[in-house]
């Protein structure tokens, strides 16, 4: 590897490759624990679902799609400029124009940063207005706006106590997506040499891509089925 | 403690015990051998706390009426021992203290990939461990190491939001172990050490950290649903508005069922390096029993819904997961049928370790041949919630686990100490806890058949004299538990110095001084022979005053990098 030279290599390694694979293969095993942990969630949506597909349709229709579709695109742009980013890191070889480097990592991460913040804004501003409508589970919800059928059984709470479990939980890995990409962007752009950071850096969009295909099946589930 | 330790260690005197003696060198140290070593203090602990809950209640059911607890104390006792005892020892004890110390050992690599990962491991553990002793201290949760819904989402009055916080902060402490170890077999074995000549307690460590990898996290997510309903006070299980409780189950045991094999999977590896050093023999069907691990594995992702029988699930259902629970005694037979192949025409030294094994193998037998009858549908109602229950899985989980922890700490302690034990005291104990075991839960497989259901104080005066029996068996397995205490920790201050090989195991982690050094050996071994490679024609060994002793001054050496073997 052109830029081995600048990693320090961790004890109980031989080499900075195997390093690197190991960094990746920790984040895929970590990635799997959280499909599993999120696939509770979704056999509660799908049994759920299989058992008031009228509620779930009813409560569909509660969601704005644009808003959603707009929530979506957002996300997928930063994950692509995630990608560029560490396309740009790792094919960049040692004797590129440092400050170059570091100007565009940060830029890149930087807007990923923003478009984080901007999906969370507009989900939370949905949050406001459900809440508002009084549609936020629990004893406060108020029914009184749907059909009878889904009213009097109490089924239509299911689907707003699992849109928010759900949506909650994905905002709650924004979150943690949101503050180490901005970590990055932060360390990237000060850092001497960037590139000692590409295992970091890969290992971090990962987390990112995971956080966006969790969201890919979010949308579908609550705003698309109707 | 250093004289001792000059003898073995002939470059320098320093190993990884005396590399470092502050309390901040042990707190901050990312050696996976004295995380190993925290581990082993720390599980100890639990191990205790929860043991004492089960004198208590033990102490209560001599009788048949409630005299000593109140039914809630009764119920919270319960909750406290199976709570501690799942998830702060038994699922622990094998990988993260004998794993941590000797997977890197017996791959022949300087530590764990994530050494860091690891320290963080243990600090979450601990976190989990206290938190839920502080709920036991504030009042405690009655629910049942189960939490099944909805009495823990809607109507029990305990801690119940708490003491699952404790279990889910645990969660992470299992996921990056079983990530850990997983990284390490798979990038950081030495020269030579392909797949097929790992040892098996290398292959069910695997195996092992898969489950805690893919299942851990659905546990979490059914904890945490019940900490939502509980706060928010919505129906995720709650039939009244909506919910369903059987989903929890469905969840929990998706989770559980597979615990179960982290629990015994580990013991199954100690047994399978144990039976090979003291039969002198390679282990019989090394594929096959490498295998049945991952068949264990996964096939245990299958089965949950045999605890859920007489929940009302559906009978199609009922008859699918019965049949596949009866396939998973396939995997777990050719263990037991693999080493008593082992066995079979060996040199048996009837050392401390291999008494554990050898109990740990009927015991285990005996645990798994009541699984199958309880696999099987009409057995099951007959006996569903019943003392049976209780009596399979504590011959699984403490006939299995807990004698193959025991056993593997005997035959591993010269290796972490570099001290032998009395050994006669070590046989004895080993004796004690068998008998014990057996006395304490054998009438509970009659109990349980005649009726009486597990969870209550009370019971029918004619069952008083197996409860009397079974008292009196914990009793003595108290006793079994507790001496190993002192007579392992004299053995360390005090203890003769064990040599760097004292068994002549042929395992790669005997090859690193005993006690290893930091990064455990003075250079990477070089693997070019299958696992168990004990000679294959005749007794290599002898017994003479109740050591091993070579039968031919000239042992087969291996090519040893360096020259410190003894
Ligand atoms: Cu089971």
């Amino acid at each position: 590897m052109s830029h081995s030279t600048t990693i320090e290599v961790a004890l109980p390694f031989d080499d900075a490759q195997q390093q690197r694979s190991a960094a990746i293969l920790g984040m895929w095993i970590f990635l799997a624990t959280e499909i599993l942990f999120f696939g509770g969630l979704f056999v509660g949506y799908a049994v759920y679902r299989y058992e008031y597909f009228e509620a779930f349709r009813e409560g569909s229709h509660e969601m704005s799609v644009v808003g959603g579709g707009l929530m979506t695109a957002v996300l997928l742009i930063g994950s692509l400029l995630v990608a560029i980013s560490d396309h740009a890191i790792e094919e960049a070889s040692a004797d590129i124009d440092q400050r170059k480097l570091r100007r565009r990592l940060g830029g890149y991460l930087g807007a990923t940063t923003l478009l984080g913040v901007a999906f969370l804004s507009m989900e939370f501003y949905e949050y406001y207005e459900l809440i508002h409508k009084g549609l936020f589970p629990g004893p406060g919800f108020d029914a009184s706006s749907f059909p009878a059928s889904v009213r009097d059984t109490q089924t239509i709470q299911m689907y707003f106590t699992l849109f928010f479990c759900m949506t909650g939980l994905h905002a709650l890995h924004m979150v943690i997506g949101i503050s180490l990409v901005g970590g990055m962007a932060v360390l990237l752009s000060r850092s001497e040499h960037p590139q000692r950071y590409a295992n970091l850096l890969t290992g971090i969009g990962l987390y990112w891509h995971f956080v966006d295909v969790i969201w890919i099946f979010l949308y579908p589930l609550f705003y698309l089925v109707r | 403690m250093k004289s001792g330790m000059m003898e073995h260690a002939l470059n320098n005197d320093t190993n990884y015990l005396n590399d470092g003696t502050t309390l901040r060198s042990w707190l901050l140290t990312t050696d996976h051998k004295r995380i190993g070593i925290l581990y082993m203090l720390s599980i100890t602990f639990f191990f205790f706390i929860g043991g004492a809950a089960a004198v208590l209640f033990r102490l209560e059911l001599m009788t048949p009426r409630g005299d000593m607890l109140s039914p809630d104390a009764y119920n919270k006792l319960f909750s406290l021992h199976g709570i501690v005892m799942v998830w702060f020892f038994l699922i622990p004890a094998v990988p993260n203290v004998l794993g941590n110390f000797l997977i890197p050992l017996m791959i022949g690599a300087r530590d764990l990939a994530f050494p860091r990962l690891n320290l963080a491991s243990w600090y979450i553990f601990m976190a989990g461990g206290l938190f839920t002793l502080l709920v036991i201290i504030i009042g405690g949760v009655d629910t049942g190491w189960t939490f099944y819904t909805p009495y823990s989402s809607t109507y029990a009055n305990t801690y119940v939001i708490l003491a699952a916080t404790g279990i889910f902060i645990n969660g992470f402490s299992s996921i990056a172990t079983g990530l850990n170890f997983i990284v390490t077999i798979h990038l950081l074995r030495a020269p030579g050490m392909i797949w097929f000549r790992l040892p098996l307690f290398v292959w069910t460590m695997y195996a092992t950290s898969l489950i805690m990898v893919l299942a851990t996290p659905v546990l979490a997510v059914a904890l945490a649903l019940i900490a939502v309903e509980r706060i928010f006070h919505v129906g995720i299980f709650d039939p009244a508005i909506g919910g369903d409780p059987l989903l929890f189950q469905h969840l929990f045991w998706f989770y559980s069922h597979p615990a179960v094999y982290i629990m015994i999977l580990p013991g199954m590896g100690v047994v399978s390096e144990i039976v090979p050093c003291f039969a002198r023999k390679p282990l019989f069907g090394y594929t096959f029993v490498a295998m049945s691990s991952l068949a264990i594995a996964s096939l245990g992702f299958l089965v949950w819904g045999h605890h859920m029988f007489v929940s009302g699930q559906s009978v199609y259902a009922g008859l699918i997961f019965s049949l596949l629970s009866m396939l998973v005694a396939i995997p777990s037979a050719i263990k037991v049928f693999n080493w008593t192949a082992t066995l079979y025409k060996g040199t048996i030294f009837l050392k401390t370790p291999m008494l554990y094994a050898l109990g740990f193998i009927g015991l285990f037998t005996i645990g798994g041949l009541t699984g199958i009858c309880l696999a099987t549908l009409a057995f099951d109602i007959h006996v569903h919630d019943t003392y049976f229950i209780i009596a399979h899985f504590h011959y699984v989980m403490v006939g299995g686990m807990v004698m193959a922890y025991l056993g593997g700490i005997h035959f591993w302690w010269p290796k972490m100490t570099g001290k032998m034990y009395n050994e006669w005291l070590g046989r004895i104990n080993a004796l004690i806890v068998f008998l014990g075991f057996n006395l304490a839960f054998f009438p509970q497989f009659i109990l349980g058949y005649l009726g009486n259901p597990r969870r209550y104080h009370v019971y029918p005066d004619e069952f008083q004299v197996f409860h009397v029996m079974s008292s009196l068996g914990a009793s003595i397995l108290g006793v079994g538990y507790v001496l190993p205490l002192f007579y392992l920790i004299w053995s360390y201050k005090f203890g003769r110095s064990s040599g760097q090989n004292p068994w002549h195991a042929r395992g790669v982690e005997w090859e690193a001084a005993s006690p290893p050094i930091k990064h455990n050996f003075y250079e990477v071994p070089v693997v070019d022979y299958p696992a168990y490679d004990y000679p294959p024609a005749g007794p290599d060994f002898t017994m003479s005053e109740g050591e091993l002793e070579p039968t031919s001054p000239e042992q087969p050496q291996r090519r040893i990098t360096s020259s410190h073997g003894t």
